[in-house]
Protein backbone atom coordinates (compact mmCIF):
# COMPACT_ATOMS: atom_id res chain seq x y z
CA UNK A 1 0.00 0.00 0.00
CA UNK A 2 1.67 3.29 -1.00
CA UNK A 3 0.80 6.94 0.49
CA UNK A 4 1.46 9.49 -2.07
CA UNK A 5 1.76 13.38 -1.48
CA UNK A 6 2.69 14.74 -4.64
CA UNK A 7 2.59 18.22 -3.63
CA UNK A 8 5.41 17.06 -0.36
CA UNK A 9 6.53 13.54 -1.51
CA UNK A 10 8.15 12.98 -4.61
CA UNK A 11 9.01 9.29 -4.29
CA UNK A 12 6.67 7.05 -5.54
CA UNK A 13 6.92 4.69 -2.80
CA UNK A 14 5.57 3.14 0.30
CA UNK A 15 6.32 6.22 2.45
CA UNK A 16 6.63 5.34 6.22
CA UNK A 17 6.93 7.78 8.66
CA UNK A 18 4.77 10.89 9.36
CA UNK A 19 3.45 13.78 7.87
CA UNK A 20 3.23 17.56 8.43
CA UNK A 21 0.86 20.12 7.63
CA UNK A 22 0.82 23.32 8.85
CA UNK A 23 -2.85 25.06 9.97
CA UNK A 24 -2.89 26.18 6.96
CA UNK A 25 -2.33 23.12 4.81
CA UNK A 26 -5.32 20.77 6.25
CA UNK A 27 -7.13 20.47 2.87
CA UNK A 28 -5.22 17.33 1.19
CA UNK A 29 -6.46 14.02 -0.87
CA UNK A 30 -4.22 11.09 -0.39
CA UNK A 31 -4.03 9.18 -3.84
CA UNK A 32 -3.93 5.41 -2.55
CA UNK A 33 -2.75 2.36 -4.47
CA UNK A 34 -2.73 -1.49 -3.63
CA UNK A 35 0.35 -3.44 -4.58
CA UNK A 36 -1.85 -5.62 -6.77
CA UNK A 37 -1.28 -4.98 -10.53
CA UNK A 38 -3.08 -7.81 -12.00
CA UNK A 39 -6.13 -5.75 -12.79
CA UNK A 40 -5.42 -2.33 -10.89
CA UNK A 41 -8.87 -1.04 -11.59
CA UNK A 42 -10.48 -3.88 -9.68
CA UNK A 43 -8.47 -3.28 -6.59
CA UNK A 44 -11.29 -1.72 -3.92
CA UNK A 45 -10.06 0.61 -0.82
CA UNK A 46 -11.57 1.30 2.74
CA UNK A 47 -9.52 4.04 4.40
CA UNK A 48 -10.08 6.03 8.15
CA UNK A 49 -8.73 8.89 9.61
CA UNK A 50 -8.18 8.36 13.29
CA UNK A 51 -9.24 11.07 15.12
CA UNK A 52 -11.69 12.46 12.49
CA UNK A 53 -13.51 10.05 10.96
CA UNK A 54 -15.54 7.40 13.19
CA UNK A 55 -16.05 5.09 10.87
CA UNK A 56 -13.74 3.16 8.00
CA UNK A 57 -14.69 4.38 4.60
CA UNK A 58 -15.40 2.44 1.69
CA UNK A 59 -14.61 4.08 -1.18
CA UNK A 60 -14.70 1.32 -3.48
CA UNK A 61 -12.92 1.38 -6.75
CA UNK A 62 -11.96 5.64 -6.54
CA UNK A 63 -8.17 5.46 -5.07
CA UNK A 64 -8.35 8.90 -3.88
CA UNK A 65 -8.80 9.92 0.06
CA UNK A 66 -9.78 14.02 0.53
CA UNK A 67 -10.15 16.00 3.56
CA UNK A 68 -10.63 19.52 4.15
CA UNK A 69 -10.61 21.37 7.28
CA UNK A 70 -8.91 18.98 9.50
CA UNK A 71 -8.54 20.55 12.98
CA UNK A 72 -5.00 21.17 14.62
CA UNK A 73 -4.01 17.31 16.38
CA UNK A 74 -3.06 14.29 15.78
CA UNK A 75 -4.60 11.90 13.30
CA UNK A 76 -3.45 8.45 12.42
CA UNK A 77 -4.72 7.40 8.57
CA UNK A 78 -5.43 3.81 8.10
CA UNK A 79 -5.91 2.25 4.98
CA UNK A 80 -6.41 -0.93 3.79
CA UNK A 81 -7.02 -2.54 -0.02
CA UNK A 82 -8.10 -5.53 -1.75
CA UNK A 83 -6.77 -7.31 -4.85
CA UNK A 84 -8.97 -7.58 -8.06
CA UNK A 85 -10.72 -10.53 -6.74
CA UNK A 86 -12.26 -8.58 -3.78
CA UNK A 87 -9.97 -10.43 -0.97
CA UNK A 88 -9.41 -7.77 1.61
CA UNK A 89 -5.75 -6.94 3.09
CA UNK A 90 -6.59 -6.59 6.78
CA UNK A 91 -2.86 -5.96 7.63
CA UNK A 92 -3.94 -2.48 5.69
CA UNK A 93 -1.20 0.20 6.41
CA UNK A 94 -1.05 3.18 8.49
CA UNK A 95 0.27 6.57 8.25
CA UNK A 96 0.56 9.63 11.51
CA UNK A 97 -0.58 12.84 10.20
CA UNK A 98 -0.03 15.87 12.03
CA UNK A 99 -1.97 19.35 11.65
CA UNK A 100 0.33 21.93 13.49
CA UNK A 101 -1.86 24.22 15.33
CA UNK A 102 -1.45 27.97 14.23
CA UNK A 103 1.01 29.94 16.30
CA UNK A 104 -2.24 31.58 18.02
CA UNK A 105 -3.49 27.92 19.10
CA UNK A 106 -0.41 26.73 20.51
CA UNK A 107 0.07 26.55 24.35
CA UNK A 108 3.06 28.77 24.87
CA UNK A 109 1.24 32.12 22.72
CA UNK A 110 -1.93 31.15 24.54
CA UNK A 111 0.13 32.06 28.17
CA UNK A 112 1.95 35.01 26.88
CA UNK A 113 -0.93 35.93 25.63
CA UNK A 114 -2.82 35.26 28.89
CA UNK A 115 0.55 36.81 30.80
CA UNK A 116 0.03 40.23 27.98
CA UNK A 117 -3.26 40.23 29.08
CA UNK A 118 -3.10 40.28 32.71
CA UNK A 119 -0.13 42.49 32.59
CA UNK A 120 -2.16 45.34 30.62
CA UNK A 121 -5.08 45.32 32.87
CA UNK A 122 -2.65 45.35 35.79
CA UNK A 123 -1.31 48.35 34.26
CA UNK A 124 -4.06 49.98 33.14
CA UNK A 125 -5.44 49.49 36.57
CA UNK A 126 -2.43 51.17 38.19
CA UNK A 127 -2.62 54.01 36.02
CA UNK A 128 -5.79 54.56 36.61
CA UNK A 129 -5.18 54.12 40.67
CA UNK A 130 -1.78 56.70 40.19
CA UNK A 131 -4.35 59.05 38.38
CA UNK A 132 -7.03 58.54 40.72
CA UNK A 133 -4.82 59.02 43.83
CA UNK A 134 -2.73 62.59 41.76
CA UNK A 135 -6.38 63.86 41.40
CA UNK A 136 -7.34 63.16 45.49
CA UNK A 137 -3.82 65.04 45.87
CA UNK A 138 -4.95 67.75 43.54
CA UNK A 139 -8.02 68.23 45.30
CA UNK A 140 -6.48 67.90 48.59
CA UNK A 141 -4.27 70.56 47.66
CA UNK A 142 -6.91 72.71 46.41
CA UNK A 143 -8.58 72.74 49.62
CA UNK A 144 -5.85 72.87 51.40
CA UNK A 145 -5.05 76.40 49.56
CA UNK A 146 -8.38 77.34 50.01
CA UNK A 147 -8.30 77.02 53.84
CA UNK A 148 -4.87 79.28 53.45
CA UNK A 149 -6.63 81.48 51.44
CA UNK A 150 -9.26 81.56 54.06
CA UNK A 151 -7.40 81.55 57.07
CA UNK A 152 -4.94 84.53 55.57
CA UNK A 153 -7.94 86.19 54.09
CA UNK A 154 -9.37 86.68 57.71
CA UNK A 155 -6.49 87.49 59.56
CA UNK A 156 -5.95 89.78 57.21
CA UNK A 157 -9.82 91.30 58.06
CA UNK A 158 -9.04 90.96 61.44
CA UNK A 159 -5.36 92.62 61.23
CA UNK A 160 -7.08 95.87 59.06
CA UNK A 161 -9.63 96.13 62.14
CA UNK A 162 -7.54 96.06 64.26
CA UNK A 163 -4.68 98.22 62.75
CA UNK A 164 -7.64 101.20 62.38
CA UNK A 165 -8.65 100.45 66.06
CA UNK A 166 -4.93 101.16 67.18
CA UNK A 167 -4.60 103.76 64.98
CA UNK A 168 -7.42 105.66 66.62
CA UNK A 169 -5.82 104.44 69.69
CA UNK A 170 -2.43 105.98 69.19
CA UNK A 171 -4.31 109.22 67.61
CA UNK A 172 -6.28 110.26 70.35
CA UNK A 173 -3.45 109.18 73.01
CA UNK A 174 -1.14 111.39 71.31
CA UNK A 175 -3.83 114.37 71.23
CA UNK A 176 -4.56 113.97 75.07
CA UNK A 177 -0.71 114.17 75.65
CA UNK A 178 -0.46 117.19 73.59
CA UNK A 179 -3.79 119.00 75.46
CA UNK A 180 -1.73 117.44 78.72
CA UNK A 181 1.67 119.13 78.52
CA UNK A 182 1.72 121.04 81.62
CA UNK A 183 0.44 117.68 83.31
CA UNK A 184 2.54 115.79 85.76
CA UNK A 185 4.81 113.31 83.97
CA UNK A 186 3.62 110.55 85.57
CA UNK A 187 0.78 111.07 83.51
CA UNK A 188 2.41 111.55 80.64
CA UNK A 189 4.29 108.58 81.28
CA UNK A 190 1.30 106.12 81.54
CA UNK A 191 -0.12 107.76 78.01
CA UNK A 192 3.25 106.68 76.55
CA UNK A 193 2.88 103.12 77.91
CA UNK A 194 -0.68 103.61 76.34
CA UNK A 195 1.20 104.34 73.06
CA UNK A 196 4.09 101.65 73.26
CA UNK A 197 1.44 99.17 73.72
CA UNK A 198 -1.28 99.76 71.14
CA UNK A 199 2.17 99.72 69.09
CA UNK A 200 3.82 96.50 69.86
CA UNK A 201 0.42 95.34 69.78
CA UNK A 202 -0.24 95.72 66.36
CA UNK A 203 3.55 95.22 65.09
CA UNK A 204 2.95 91.64 66.74
CA UNK A 205 -0.24 91.05 65.03
CA UNK A 206 1.63 91.79 61.44
CA UNK A 207 4.40 89.81 62.21
CA UNK A 208 1.62 87.07 63.03
CA UNK A 209 -0.61 87.93 59.79
CA UNK A 210 2.76 88.28 58.04
CA UNK A 211 3.81 84.18 59.22
CA UNK A 212 0.69 83.04 57.81
CA UNK A 213 1.23 84.27 54.56
CA UNK A 214 1.98 81.36 52.04
CA UNK A 215 3.92 83.60 50.02
CA UNK A 216 6.06 85.14 51.96
CA UNK A 217 7.73 81.25 52.59
CA UNK A 218 11.71 82.20 51.83
CA UNK A 219 14.85 82.93 53.73
CA UNK A 220 14.79 86.69 51.72
CA UNK A 221 11.36 87.34 53.44
CA UNK A 222 12.47 86.52 56.85
CA UNK A 223 15.68 88.85 56.44
CA UNK A 224 14.07 91.84 54.84
CA UNK A 225 11.45 91.41 57.47
CA UNK A 226 13.64 91.41 60.36
CA UNK A 227 15.64 94.30 58.67
CA UNK A 228 12.59 96.10 58.71
CA UNK A 229 11.93 95.55 62.29
CA UNK A 230 15.38 96.42 63.37
CA UNK A 231 14.99 99.68 60.74
CA UNK A 232 12.06 100.94 62.93
CA UNK A 233 13.03 99.25 66.20
CA UNK A 234 16.31 101.80 66.40
CA UNK A 235 15.08 104.49 63.83
CA UNK A 236 16.03 107.63 66.38
CA UNK A 237 17.57 105.67 69.29
CA UNK A 238 21.24 106.94 68.18
CA UNK A 239 21.48 103.24 67.27
CA UNK A 240 23.15 102.34 63.97
CA UNK A 241 21.02 99.47 61.86
CA UNK A 242 23.48 97.43 59.90
CA UNK A 243 22.34 94.51 57.65
CA UNK A 244 24.71 92.19 55.53
CA UNK A 245 24.12 89.41 53.24
CA UNK A 246 20.85 89.85 52.41
CA UNK A 247 20.35 89.17 48.46
CA UNK A 248 17.56 87.30 45.99
CA UNK A 249 20.00 83.91 46.41
CA UNK A 250 18.01 83.77 49.46
CA UNK A 251 14.99 83.40 48.10
CA UNK A 252 15.82 79.61 46.98
CA UNK A 253 16.01 78.60 50.60
CA UNK A 254 12.18 78.06 51.26
CA UNK A 255 11.19 77.73 55.09
CA UNK A 256 8.29 76.35 57.25
CA UNK A 257 6.11 78.90 58.77
CA UNK A 258 7.02 76.93 62.11
CA UNK A 259 10.89 78.31 61.21
CA UNK A 260 10.05 81.90 59.99
CA UNK A 261 8.19 82.46 63.55
CA UNK A 262 10.69 80.98 65.47
CA UNK A 263 13.47 82.79 63.50
CA UNK A 264 11.84 86.17 63.55
CA UNK A 265 10.92 86.26 67.37
CA UNK A 266 14.58 84.89 68.05
CA UNK A 267 16.07 87.98 66.44
CA UNK A 268 13.27 90.33 67.59
CA UNK A 269 13.85 89.67 71.16
CA UNK A 270 17.76 90.57 70.02
CA UNK A 271 17.01 93.47 68.99
CA UNK A 272 15.03 94.36 72.31
CA UNK A 273 17.71 93.16 74.17
CA UNK A 274 20.18 95.13 72.50
CA UNK A 275 18.15 98.19 72.46
CA UNK A 276 17.36 98.16 76.36
CA UNK A 277 20.38 97.09 77.80
CA UNK A 278 23.53 97.23 75.61
CA UNK A 279 24.13 101.27 75.20
CA UNK A 280 25.75 100.04 72.21
CA UNK A 281 26.00 102.58 68.96
CA UNK A 282 26.49 99.83 66.28
CA UNK A 283 23.82 96.47 65.57
CA UNK A 284 24.57 94.45 63.05
CA UNK A 285 22.17 92.01 61.65
CA UNK A 286 24.04 89.77 59.23
CA UNK A 287 22.72 86.52 57.12
CA UNK A 288 25.28 84.28 55.24
CA UNK A 289 24.62 81.04 53.40
CA UNK A 290 27.29 78.91 53.27
CA UNK A 291 27.47 75.26 51.55
CA UNK A 292 25.32 73.47 54.22
CA UNK A 293 23.91 75.81 56.70
CA UNK A 294 23.22 78.90 56.99
CA UNK A 295 24.53 81.50 59.86
CA UNK A 296 21.84 84.20 60.80
CA UNK A 297 23.66 86.56 63.51
CA UNK A 298 22.99 89.87 65.71
CA UNK A 299 25.83 91.53 66.75
CA UNK A 300 25.91 94.81 68.41
CA UNK A 301 29.62 96.75 70.38
CA UNK A 302 27.85 97.60 73.71
CA UNK A 303 28.41 97.39 77.09
CA UNK A 304 28.14 93.42 76.68
CA UNK A 305 27.51 90.80 79.43
CA UNK A 306 29.42 87.86 81.76
CA UNK A 307 28.82 84.70 81.70
CA UNK A 308 26.57 84.96 84.72
CA UNK A 309 24.21 86.81 83.34
CA UNK A 310 23.63 84.66 80.63
CA UNK A 311 20.33 83.18 82.32
CA UNK A 312 18.47 86.38 82.13
CA UNK A 313 17.31 88.56 79.18
CA UNK A 314 15.47 85.66 77.98
CA UNK A 315 18.19 84.20 76.36
CA UNK A 316 16.55 80.70 77.61
CA UNK A 317 13.41 81.70 75.44
CA UNK A 318 15.63 82.82 72.22
CA UNK A 319 17.66 78.82 73.17
CA UNK A 320 14.32 76.87 73.52
CA UNK A 321 12.92 78.27 70.28
CA UNK A 322 16.13 77.74 68.41
CA UNK A 323 15.77 74.14 69.85
CA UNK A 324 12.31 73.72 68.22
CA UNK A 325 13.23 74.66 64.81
CA UNK A 326 16.10 72.32 65.16
CA UNK A 327 19.22 75.11 65.30
CA UNK A 328 21.92 75.68 66.74
CA UNK A 329 22.17 79.67 68.62
CA UNK A 330 25.38 81.09 70.54
CA UNK A 331 25.41 83.92 72.87
CA UNK A 332 28.88 85.28 72.88
CA UNK A 333 29.77 88.06 75.16
CA UNK A 334 32.60 89.56 77.19
CA UNK A 335 32.00 92.90 79.55
CA UNK A 336 32.94 95.86 77.34
CA UNK A 337 33.30 94.14 74.24
CA UNK A 338 29.66 93.68 72.93
CA UNK A 339 27.53 90.57 72.32
CA UNK A 340 26.13 88.91 69.54
CA UNK A 341 24.00 85.94 68.93
CA UNK A 342 24.12 83.18 66.14
CA UNK A 343 22.18 81.08 64.54
CA UNK A 344 23.04 78.35 62.71
CA UNK A 345 20.42 75.81 60.82
CA UNK A 346 21.38 73.16 58.50
CA UNK A 347 20.21 73.81 54.78
CA UNK A 348 20.60 70.47 53.22
CA UNK B 1 5.22 126.35 50.73
CA UNK B 2 3.19 129.18 51.69
CA UNK B 3 6.53 131.21 52.87
CA UNK B 4 5.60 132.98 56.08
CA UNK B 5 7.85 136.26 56.72
CA UNK B 6 10.70 135.67 59.12
CA UNK B 7 9.84 132.16 59.47
CA UNK B 8 10.44 128.93 58.45
CA UNK B 9 7.66 127.86 55.53
CA UNK B 10 4.74 126.34 56.69
CA UNK B 11 3.89 122.69 55.16
CA UNK B 12 0.29 122.81 53.99
CA UNK B 13 -1.10 119.50 54.60
CA UNK B 14 -4.93 117.96 53.17
CA UNK B 15 -5.95 115.57 54.02
CA UNK B 16 -8.43 112.39 52.21
CA UNK B 17 -9.66 109.76 54.59
CA UNK B 18 -13.18 108.55 54.85
CA UNK B 19 -13.31 107.52 58.76
CA UNK B 20 -14.11 110.82 60.52
CA UNK B 21 -12.41 110.01 63.29
CA UNK B 22 -8.58 109.28 62.31
CA UNK B 23 -9.20 112.39 60.02
CA UNK B 24 -10.43 114.75 62.51
CA UNK B 25 -7.69 113.35 64.94
CA UNK B 26 -4.78 113.59 62.47
CA UNK B 27 -6.08 117.03 61.23
CA UNK B 28 -5.50 118.03 64.53
CA UNK B 29 -2.18 117.03 65.06
CA UNK B 30 -1.16 118.07 62.14
CA UNK B 31 -2.33 121.96 62.82
CA UNK B 32 -1.02 121.39 66.54
CA UNK B 33 2.17 121.07 65.63
CA UNK B 34 4.94 123.40 64.53
CA UNK B 35 5.80 124.09 60.74
CA UNK B 36 2.39 122.46 59.73
CA UNK B 37 -0.82 123.23 58.94
CA UNK B 38 -3.94 121.44 57.93
CA UNK B 39 -6.01 123.25 55.97
CA UNK B 40 -8.40 120.73 54.32
CA UNK B 41 -9.94 117.54 55.25
CA UNK B 42 -12.26 115.62 52.52
CA UNK B 43 -13.71 111.91 53.44
CA UNK B 44 -13.64 111.22 49.47
CA UNK B 45 -11.96 111.39 46.26
CA UNK B 46 -14.18 113.32 44.44
CA UNK B 47 -14.93 116.59 46.61
CA UNK B 48 -11.19 116.56 47.71
CA UNK B 49 -10.23 116.82 43.43
CA UNK B 50 -11.78 120.14 42.98
CA UNK B 51 -10.94 121.42 46.19
CA UNK B 52 -7.19 120.67 46.12
CA UNK B 53 -6.60 121.96 43.10
CA UNK B 54 -7.55 125.29 43.83
CA UNK B 55 -5.57 125.80 46.76
CA UNK B 56 -1.96 124.20 46.09
CA UNK B 57 -1.54 122.40 49.12
CA UNK B 58 1.79 120.84 49.43
CA UNK B 59 0.77 117.60 51.09
CA UNK B 60 -2.21 115.64 50.32
CA UNK B 61 -2.55 112.31 52.81
CA UNK B 62 -4.64 110.21 51.06
CA UNK B 63 -6.47 107.03 51.91
CA UNK B 64 -5.87 103.92 49.48
CA UNK B 65 -9.53 102.17 50.15
CA UNK B 66 -11.93 105.22 49.71
CA UNK B 67 -15.80 104.42 48.92
CA UNK B 68 -16.21 105.73 45.33
CA UNK B 69 -13.13 107.01 43.61
CA UNK B 70 -9.84 104.77 45.24
CA UNK B 71 -6.99 106.85 46.20
CA UNK B 72 -5.35 105.67 43.61
CA UNK B 73 -7.34 106.67 40.99
CA UNK B 74 -6.89 110.40 43.16
CA UNK B 75 -4.43 110.85 42.72
CA UNK B 76 -4.05 111.26 38.91
CA UNK B 77 -6.37 114.00 38.65
CA UNK B 78 -4.85 116.31 42.03
CA UNK B 79 -1.29 115.95 40.19
CA UNK B 80 -2.97 117.34 37.24
CA UNK B 81 -4.93 120.01 38.84
CA UNK B 82 -1.62 121.02 40.74
CA UNK B 83 1.55 119.13 39.91
CA UNK B 84 3.45 120.43 42.77
CA UNK B 85 1.59 118.81 45.41
CA UNK B 86 3.11 115.91 46.91
CA UNK B 87 0.41 112.50 47.42
CA UNK B 88 1.58 110.81 50.30
CA UNK B 89 -0.80 107.74 50.73
CA UNK B 90 -2.07 106.20 54.41
CA UNK B 91 -2.01 102.17 53.87
CA UNK B 92 -2.67 99.95 56.52
CA UNK B 93 -0.38 96.91 54.40
CA UNK B 94 3.05 98.71 53.52
CA UNK B 95 4.20 96.35 51.10
CA UNK B 96 0.77 95.90 49.36
CA UNK B 97 0.39 95.93 45.82
CA UNK B 98 -1.98 98.57 46.36
CA UNK B 99 0.89 100.96 47.56
CA UNK B 100 2.91 99.72 44.59
CA UNK B 101 -0.14 100.66 42.03
CA UNK B 102 0.04 104.09 44.33
CA UNK B 103 3.49 104.58 43.58
CA UNK B 104 3.31 103.97 39.56
CA UNK B 105 -0.03 106.42 39.44
CA UNK B 106 2.09 109.14 40.64
CA UNK B 107 2.31 108.87 44.39
CA UNK B 108 5.48 110.11 46.51
CA UNK B 109 5.42 108.26 49.37
CA UNK B 110 2.99 105.48 51.66
CA UNK B 111 2.35 105.89 54.67
CA UNK B 112 1.38 102.77 57.64
CA UNK B 113 -1.49 104.28 59.37
CA UNK B 114 -0.45 103.35 62.54
CA UNK B 115 2.92 105.15 62.14
CA UNK B 116 3.41 107.11 65.05
CA UNK B 117 2.21 110.02 64.99
CA UNK B 118 5.47 112.21 65.31
CA UNK B 119 7.05 109.86 62.54
CA UNK B 120 3.88 110.40 60.24
CA UNK B 121 4.81 114.24 60.13
CA UNK B 122 8.80 113.57 59.95
CA UNK B 123 8.12 111.40 56.85
CA UNK B 124 5.28 113.95 55.50
CA UNK B 125 8.49 117.04 55.81
CA UNK B 126 11.12 114.74 54.42
CA UNK B 127 8.56 113.78 51.26
CA UNK B 128 7.91 117.81 51.02
CA UNK B 129 12.41 118.23 51.41
CA UNK B 130 12.81 115.63 48.29
CA UNK B 131 12.98 112.83 50.28
CA UNK B 132 11.23 109.25 49.13
CA UNK B 133 10.87 106.25 51.58
CA UNK B 134 11.25 102.92 49.36
CA UNK B 135 11.29 99.42 51.17
CA UNK B 136 13.00 96.46 49.90
CA UNK B 137 9.88 94.93 48.41
CA UNK B 138 8.59 97.98 46.77
CA UNK B 139 11.81 98.01 44.96
CA UNK B 140 12.13 95.03 44.14
CA UNK B 141 8.36 95.30 42.61
CA UNK B 142 10.09 98.43 40.49
CA UNK B 143 12.97 96.31 39.20
CA UNK B 144 10.60 93.68 38.04
CA UNK B 145 8.20 96.18 36.33
CA UNK B 146 11.62 97.90 34.34
CA UNK B 147 12.65 94.25 34.09
CA UNK B 148 9.90 93.84 31.17
CA UNK B 149 10.64 96.60 29.08
CA UNK B 150 14.55 95.97 26.76
CA UNK B 151 16.16 99.46 26.85
CA UNK B 152 15.69 100.58 30.80
CA UNK B 153 15.33 104.47 31.53
CA UNK B 154 16.94 104.07 34.26
CA UNK B 155 20.70 105.67 34.68
CA UNK B 156 23.52 103.43 36.01
CA UNK B 157 23.37 105.19 39.08
CA UNK B 158 19.65 104.97 39.59
CA UNK B 159 20.42 100.86 39.18
CA UNK B 160 22.71 101.14 41.47
CA UNK B 161 20.52 102.91 44.42
CA UNK B 162 17.49 100.08 43.26
CA UNK B 163 19.86 97.03 43.55
CA UNK B 164 21.29 98.26 46.93
CA UNK B 165 17.52 98.89 47.95
CA UNK B 166 16.68 94.99 46.96
CA UNK B 167 19.61 93.43 49.47
CA UNK B 168 17.53 95.26 51.80
CA UNK B 169 20.47 97.98 52.41
CA UNK B 170 19.50 101.30 54.41
CA UNK B 171 19.68 105.01 52.98
CA UNK B 172 22.77 105.76 54.82
CA UNK B 173 24.31 102.49 53.83
CA UNK B 174 23.98 102.88 50.42
CA UNK B 175 24.85 106.92 50.73
CA UNK B 176 28.32 105.28 52.85
CA UNK B 177 28.37 102.86 49.66
CA UNK B 178 28.00 105.27 47.09
CA UNK B 179 30.39 107.83 48.45
CA UNK B 180 27.45 110.52 48.15
CA UNK B 181 25.41 112.01 51.06
CA UNK B 182 21.91 110.69 51.90
CA UNK B 183 20.41 113.63 50.43
CA UNK B 184 21.82 112.27 46.66
CA UNK B 185 20.29 108.70 47.76
CA UNK B 186 16.73 110.72 47.94
CA UNK B 187 17.31 112.40 44.82
CA UNK B 188 18.31 109.11 42.74
CA UNK B 189 15.10 107.47 44.31
CA UNK B 190 12.75 110.47 43.56
CA UNK B 191 13.39 110.06 40.52
CA UNK B 192 13.17 106.39 39.94
CA UNK B 193 9.79 107.36 41.12
CA UNK B 194 9.25 109.90 38.67
CA UNK B 195 10.16 106.87 35.57
CA UNK B 196 8.24 104.36 37.14
CA UNK B 197 5.19 106.74 36.70
CA UNK B 198 6.10 107.54 32.94
CA UNK B 199 6.86 103.92 32.21
CA UNK B 200 3.63 102.79 33.81
CA UNK B 201 1.61 105.12 31.80
CA UNK B 202 3.73 104.33 28.56
CA UNK B 203 2.95 100.53 29.55
CA UNK B 204 -0.79 101.10 29.91
CA UNK B 205 -1.12 103.21 27.02
CA UNK B 206 0.65 100.47 24.84
CA UNK B 207 -1.53 97.49 26.52
CA UNK B 208 -4.49 99.67 25.72
CA UNK B 209 -3.33 99.89 22.57
CA UNK B 210 -2.76 96.06 22.01
CA UNK B 211 -5.54 95.09 23.30
CA UNK B 212 -7.73 97.21 20.86
CA UNK B 213 -5.83 95.61 18.13
CA UNK B 214 -6.68 92.07 19.41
Amino acid sequence: MLFDDSRRIKQDFAYKGDLKFTYAENFFALSLAALDYTRPEKNMYAYKMEGFDRDWIRSGHNHFARYTNLDPGEYVFRVKGTNNDGVWNEVGSSLRISILPPYWKTPWFRVLALGIFVGAIVLVHRVRLRARLRQCARMEQVKRMEAERVRKKAATDFHDELGHRLTKIGLFTEIVKRKLSEASPEILQYLDKIIDDSRSLTNDTRDFIWTLDPDKDSLFDVAVHLKECGEEMFDRTGIAFITTGISENLLQIKLPMETRRHLTLIFKEGMHIIMKHSGCRHVTFAVSLETECLRISLSDDGRGYSGADRSGYGLQSMRQRAEKIHSSIRFDSEPGKGSRIEVTARTL
Amino acid sequence: MTGMPGDTPIISVAIVEDDDEIREGLAILISGTEGFLCTETYRDCESANTGIGLSKTDVVLMDIQLPGMSGIEGIGAIKERSTGTDVIMLTIHKDDDLVFRSLCAGATGYLVKNTEPGRILDAVREVVNGGAPMSTNIARMIVNSFRKTTNTPLTAREAEVLTNLCKGQSYKMIADALFVSEQTVHFHIKNIYQKLQVHSKSEAVAKAIREKLV
